[in-house]
């Protein structure tokens, strides 16, 4: 009699002990929780990344404009860091954020006009800082202490890089560069919103989408807590601002990593005047591993892919990857951020003929950290003097492991979405 | 012996609970997993929505939107494509036959002129296949063989007149009905927005008939698309992702939504659909007037009253959905907002509610608190409703336009995902809640 009672209380154990297990993947999602995913959504975020910026010195020409919204009760601070397109860190002022306020910043007063924002209000920058600053962005020159460094941006005539804006505790000059950024300053509530416009009064054209929204997850309380409590424990394999922490000590920041996998339409018609172009934020590796008083500088970074395919309209696939899985597209030196016309469209696709289609990018791995290269791709369609901007569908989460290349001739699985469960 | 078994079951028990307590301790996500989240993201999906169009049926040049549905698979797929009137009432319905690795553009100016495809049609027959497209086994595309590139003339004018007239003439089976759309009482341009569905069949089940959700649906995160709003006579463009609206759990089992997109139309509990809610409360950003004489106009879709099996006269009570709360910001924190009388708290007034989908001017002296003198700042939306438990879906875009040059949409940020609850009216309305993002825990 006692053995027959044994059996359903043995049974009774097995289905609660395999219960946990049982809840993925026969019932999901595990969490409905806000805050409790590694997916970017447009929810209130901890970080604001400005994936493209754009200015030119001269009045009436390009800027860009964007917009930091607090929808939380009390007041925040938020730490703008203008990085070049060769992801130096040039400028960083604070945004003092009363309760659901909402401030916008055009980037040609800051970066032409010397105006920046601080937590004691407006400043103009002095005619040698402002100096410094033109040079620095027009010739990639910049003075550090007695030393100069060069390449830390593209040259170009016109202001490119991309912004990042954190939630931190204080005002402070310190940058995401610096370790002490995510034990003293970065704070971890998600409570930010915004969006961005990119205006080309020349061409009457203006465009404008959210920023990515980047959410610190667990939420809540401050670097020195969170490093003691399990509880504030970051469950993604990498973060957002991972390759600036210490190895030992990584994930401090606790924001959720990007993507590195995309499917971005494509359009492109001369007969009647469209075109796409493609704004690339991505994680570019050093190729040179010049130092500059401390600083890795990215010089020459170019566009690493693992692969790019893109499709027609009758899903004709058209590769553009070497045999070492590295890609230069056409020798176009790709900054991490950049903007690319349809000089990325294969030269096989005549844009006489071949109207639409999509391209598939998967970004390489960084190659010095083993870590998978993070990513951000809008779509920008033009015709005539019309133009539109849209975030494009990421195939995977952040945590997504890097896809491998796909299929023949390189024997790996079908392009497609990252599986459910990551491995 | 049976003691100890107990004891040994017992302390085993509280063993595995409190793993599982230890897993929450161990920090957060919970889990890193794709399509494993209550939040509505940019990933692959088995639903698309575009939440608003407008078309100018007598003006290629006027105002007209576009959509694309691309395939990110290497196999075979059937969208179901359902536009709907602005009052939620399903007018047409028709299938698109993806290839592998397939795109499609749809031009709604030339599907309400009744061409929805090429003139050589699609389907299995016709589209091309590229060398990677591969069949799909799941399906049943016997009847996707050949789809019609052209729709007849009857239900070509059928569906004309639902958008713009809000009217629909007796079809096929189909009953007459009259105010199924706001065209009533405005007239002009064609309203509406549209479902994108994977489907398993290419059928002509509508996702207001139950059995679209039992024999129908599918379940695989495998669409991804974008919209354009384009009015070529006024140099504006406008354009944004789909609302890419992802099954979970994808591959099958219990869904732990507490809500579905389409539960109005499934038995009540049962979650057929297994697509992810839409959350409810917004923060969208307006401009009106200073420099550039900019101007906003938000587009918003509302999950409709209806449910499964609606009859003419229900749609009517989707052209004035009541809005909960909202509360206009301007850029010094100042805030309006309607304030209930004193005493028991009082539903706001019938001029703060809208239909299914619409888009609203900012300044239009009826759709929202408006600042007399001031230009910019930001709307709260609560776009539940007072007379129901659950939360009401919704989208929201901030349009923004300026100069006859300048126009731009963007997806308003969500305070909450599509699985937090209703709360209270927030103290600027004499409630109790603080206005601010979703708690992380939903109770």
């Amino acid at each position: 009699m006692t053995k027959h009672h044994c059996c359903p209380i043995l049974l009774l154990l097995i289905v609660t002990l395999s219960g946990e297990a049982a809840v993925y993947p026969t019932a999901g999602p595990r969490s409905t929780d806000n805050d409790d995913s590694c997916d970017i959504a447009l929810l209130p975020a901890a970080t604001l990344l400005l994936p493209y910026y754009e200015v030119e010195f001269g009045a009436g020409g390009k800027t860009t404009l964007f917009t930091v919204m607090n929808v939380s009760h009390t007041e925040r601070i938020a730490h703008v860091t203008l990085w070049t397109d060769h992801r130096f860190p040039l400028l960083t002022f604070d945004l003092r954020l009363a309760p659901y306020d909402a401030r916008s910043i055009n980037l040609y007063d800051v970066i032409a006009g010397g105006r920046i924002e601080s937590c004691d209000g407006t400043q103009t920058l002095s005619a040698e800082v402002l100096a410094r600053l033109r040079k620095a962005i027009t010739k990639g020159i910049i003075y550090v202490g007695s030393e100069s460094c060069d390449q830390i941006s593209g040259a170009g005539p016109n202001a490119i890089g991309f912004a990042t804006i954190d939630l931190v505790a204080s005002c402070t000059t310190l940058t995401p560069e610096d370790p002490a950024y995510y034990t003293e300053a970065i704070r971890f509530d998600n409570v930010l919103a915004g969006d961005y416009q990119h205006v080309d009064p020349r061409q009457g054209t203006a465009e404008g989408s959210s920023l990515v929204h980047i959410r610190a997850i667990p939420e809540g309380s401050d670097a020195a807590t969170r490093s003691l409590d399990p509880r504030f424990q970051t469950n993604f394999p990498n973060t957002f601002y991972g390759r600036y922490q210490d190895p030992a000590r990584l994930k401090l920041d606790g924001r959720q990593p990007l993507p590195t996998a995309f499917a971005v339409p494509w359009e492109a018609d001369t007969h009647r005047g469209i075109a796409t172009s493609y704004t690339i934020w991505h994680e570019a590796e050093s190729v040179t591993s010049r130092r500059c008083e401390g600083r890795w500088v990215n010089d020459y970074a170019r566009l690493f892919l693992t692969e790019m395919v893109h499709f027609d309209a009758e899903e004709n696939p058209q590769r553009e990857t070497v045999s070492s899985g590295v890609y230069y597209p056409y020798g176009t030196e790709t900054k991490a951020a950049g903007r690319y016309a349809n000089d990325l469209l294969p030269t096989s696709f005549d844009p006489r003929y071949e109207h639409s289609g999509w391209v598939y990018f998967n970004f390489r791995e960084i190659h010095s950290s083993g870590r998978k290269a993070q990513a951000w791709v809008i779509a920008t369609r033009s015709e005539g003097r019309t133009a539109s901007a849209r975030d494009t569908a990421a195939l995977g989460n952040g945590c997504s492991p890097s896809p491998t290349p796909s299929e023949t001739p390189y024997g790996g699985g079908a392009l497609g979405p990252a599986p459910n469960v990551n491995p | 012996m049976l003691r100890r078994l107990l004891t040994v079951v017992t302390l085993a028990v509280l063993v595995a609970q409190a793993a599982g307590a230890a897993v929450r301790s161990r920090g957060l996500p919970r889990s890193t997993n794709n399509d494993d989240s209550c939040d509505i993201a940019l990933l692959p999906a088995a639903t698309l929505l575009l939440p608003y169009f407008e078309v100018d049926l007598t003006s290629r040049a006027g105002e007209h939107t576009l959509f694309t549905i691309m395939n990110v698979t290497n196999v075979e797929q059937i969208a179901h494509v359902t536009l709907w009137t602005d009052y939620a009432f399903p007018v047409l319905d028709f299938n698109v036959y993806l290839t592998g690795y397939d795109v499609q553009s749809i031009d709604m100016y030339d599907v309400l002129q009744g061409r929805i495809a090429a003139p050589e049609g699609t389907g299995v027959r016709t589209s091309p296949q590229g060398p990677l497209s591969e069949p799909n086994p799941r399906l049943s595309i016997g009847d996707c063989a050949n789809i019609p590139a052209t729709l007849p003339r009857s239900l070509v004018t059928r569906v004309q007149r639902a958008l713009t007239e809000g009217v629909a003439t007796a079809l096929d089976g189909s009953p007459a009905c009259t105010r199924i759309g706001s065209g009533w009482r405005r007239g002009g341009n064609a309203i509406g927005y549209v479902t994108i569905d994977v489907v398993g069949s290419c059928t002509s089940v509508k996702p207001d008939e139950a059995a679209y959700y039992t024999g129908v649906l599918r379940y695989d995160n495998v669409l991804a698309g974008d919209y354009q709003q384009v009015n070529s006579a006024q140099n504006y463009a406008q354009g944004s992702p789909l609302v890419h609206i992802r099954a979970v759990p994808e591959d099958g089992g219990s869904v732990n939504l507490p809500r579905t997109f389409y539960g109005r139309f499934v038995p009540e509990g049962t979650k057929h659909d297994r697509r992810q809610p839409l959350p409810s409360t917004f923060a969208a950003r307006w401009v009106d007037g200073g420099v550039g004489s900019f101007e906003t106009a938000f587009k918003t879709w509302r999950e409709g009253n209806t449910s499964a099996g609606a009859t003419c006269d229900q749609y009517a009570s989707n052209a004035a959905l009541q809005i909960f709360e909202i509360v206009t910001f301007d850029e010094q924190e100042n805030a309006l907002a309607i304030q209930p009388e004193p005493g028991p708290v009082t539903p706001i007034t019938n001029d703060f509610a809208s239909a299914a989908t619409s888009r609203r001017e900012y300044g239009d002296g009826d759709s929202f608190p408006e600042f007399e003198d001031e230009n910019a700042g930001w709307i709260y939306m609560n776009l539940s409703s007072r007379d129901r438990e659950t939360p009401r879906q919704a989208w929201v875009v901030s349009s923004m336009y300026a100069q006859g040059i300048y126009s731009g949409d963007i997806d308003a940020t969500a305070l909450g995902n599509g699985c937090s609850p209703n709360g209270p009216l927030s103290t600027i309305t004499r409630g109790t809640a603080i206005l601010g993002p979703a708690g992380n825990v939903n109770p």
